[in-house]
């Protein structure tokens, strides 16, 4: 249904007036402009307004080609480098802001890291503050071809306090109890979560829900697939399947950053290209 | 662009008139309200339950109030969650921490500590389901200790009223552990297989001097529409204060 303009001195008929009500009221309500015709315009209004809000929408479907947000947001910093294990992290390069807006009632990817090429081997997400979001969820899959084990790290620079860690593993003949014997490690690391083997090229796949908040030891439970190879000429199944528990017996310095390293301490052990990261967490 | 009233004996321009059909139709679509048709804030809905929009296009949705939600039945929906500020020998949980009508699976995340009573294990945490006439069907757990231990560990006698997280026997040789656990949970009437409730978790207990991982599944029988109540209760010993518990559900 056209619009038409109602002008000085220019008669307009009943059936052109009803016709403007139902161009404006009627089917689909697309965003409208232009003093002539008040043709469709497409992204150059909004619905509602910081002051004046619908109170709620029933849409059957819901399409949003950018981001559902709520104005709650986190500004991590995405980090990654080449360090031996035994380093304090000290990152001051390679650093990359992003700001990411998420919903505060279901789960928000807040970071994320993709290797482009194969010289690191320390990726990192901080700007984090664990007493707000509580609960982490990592998940990562790992691309290798050197034997090593990954550890996560909490926090930057000299993290205090101790840390044990242990697994379960089931290879091709076994299930055996790894690290039984209650290792004391680096302040802050809780080793072990994820190991691959020494093979052409494999992944590893991580899942890990961390536990952030202060007041409790910080506790890491995480499920990995280890060593698989996809390729034409290798196509090994799974090495190992390894549940893992680690803890950071730290009660009381709040969670800001938290690293994936390898803690072999040889520097060559990088992960390779496509390695990828995601940090998840609801925006509370 | 002001809105002009129509009134009585007042004449009014063409002008105004194409105003009024501006203020309506052109620009931020805004709820409105009064003689004015001046904005109104929070009180209008855009569509209704049984008229609903059937697709809303939008390069971004702000949703900005802490007490808002999208409540979708294709994501995880955070319902609720707690920390302990004193010693609990029990926590419970009513439907409406997790609004159970339209609640068909929940997920339960538990980090915290807990301190054994007399005995000095781990105690055996019974999740119970106030309204439901189930029974205690069965539980399995296969868990493992730095003492090098694995086990795989199975009950299926009945009576209780609930299922178990943790196992019966592990002695642990410290009085408080701390733990951290992720429970699924089905909410609804499981059908012809009566299993109301089942679930699964995985769960890791550490303390300063050990480690104990374990696996568990467990199942409740029958019972009749969605589960109402949840109880932790150990067997003996109490959460301590720092304890959290946070509630999902999926509908």
């Amino acid at each position: 249904m056209t619009f038409k303009r109602v002008s000085q001195g220019e008669t307009i008929s009943s059936v052109d007036i009803q016709n403007n009500f139902e161009h404006i009221g009627t089917g689909h309500r697309s965003p409208m402009s232009g003093d002539t015709a008040m043709s469709d315009v497409n992204g150059a209004f909004n619905v509602g307004s910081l002051n004046y809000k619908w109170d709620k929408v029933f849409p059957g479907f819901l399409s949003i080609d950018k981001q559902l947000n709520s104005n709650t947001s986190r500004t991590v910093v995405r980090r990654y480098g080449s360090l031996a294990w035994s380093t304090n992290i000290t990152f001051t390069a390679l650093e990359q802001k992003a700001q990411y807006s998420g919903l505060r009632k279901t789960w928000n990817k807040i970071g994320e890291i993709v290797t482009t090429d194969g010289t690191k081997n320390t990726i990192g997400f901080t700007g984090l503050n664990g007493d707000v979001d509580i609960i982490y969820k990592l998940t990562m899959m790992v691309v290798t071809d050197t034997l090593t084990s990954h550890a996560i790290r909490f926090n930057d620079i000299a993290p205090t306090g101790t840390s044990s860690n242990m697994a379960i593993v089931a290879s091709t003949s076994t299930i055996a109890m790894t690290n039984g014997s209650h290792h004391i490690f680096k302040g802050g690391d809780v080793i072990n979560f994820l190991e691959t083997p020494a093979s052409t090229i494999s992944t590893g796949w991580l899942d890990a829900l961390i536990y952030a908040k202060t007041g409790t030891p910080r506790m890491v439970l995480s499920n990995a697939v280890e060593g698989m190879q996809g390729t034409a000429t290798n196509t090994n199944a799974p090495i190992s399947i390894r549940q893992h528990g680690g803890v950071w017996h730290n009660t009381k310095d709040t969670v800001t950053a938290i690293y994936i390293t390898n803690r072999t301490g040889v520097l060559s052990k990088f992960f390779l290209t496509d390695s990828k990261f995601q940090l998840w967490a609801r925006l509370g | 662009m002001s809105y002009n009233k129509f009134e009585s004996g007042t004449a009014i321009d063409p002008y105004q008139i194409n105003q009024n059909f501006h203020h309506v139709g052109v620009g931020d679509l805004l709820p409105r309200g009064g003689a004015s048709l001046e904005p109104t804030d929070g009180v209008n809905d855009l569509g209704a339950t049984a008229t609903s929009y059937a697709v809303g296009h939008f390069r971004d949705v702000i949703n900005e109030s802490i007490t808002s939600q999208i409540d979708s039945s294709r994501m995880w929906n955070f319902s609720n969650h707690f920390v302990l500020t004193a010693t609990a020998s029990s926590i419970e949980f009513s439907s409406t921490d997790w609004e159970s009508g339209v609640t068909t699976d929940m997920e339960i995340y538990m980090a915290g500590q807990y301190r054994a009573g007399t005995a000095a294990h781990f105690g055996t945490f019974f999740v119970i389901d106030r309204s439901s006439t189930a029974t205690y069907y069965n539980n399995n757990s296969y868990w493992s200790n730095t003492a090098g231990v694995q086990r795989w560990w199975t009950n299926t006698s009945g009576g209780v009223d609930g299922w178990v997280l943790g196992t019966p026997g592990v002695v642990i040789p410290e009085t408080t552990t701390s733990f951290i656990t992720k429970m699924n949970i089905r909410t609804y009437d499981g059908g012809a297989a009566a299993f109301r409730i089942q679930a699964n978790w995985d769960m890791a207990i550490f303390q300063e001097t050990g480690v104990i991982n374990l696996n568990h599944g467990y199942g409740i029988k029958s019972g009749v529409g969605q589960v109402d109540y949840l109880k932790f209760v150990p067997t003996d010993g109490t959460f301590q204060p720092g304890t959290y518990v946070g509630i999902w559900r999926r509908r």
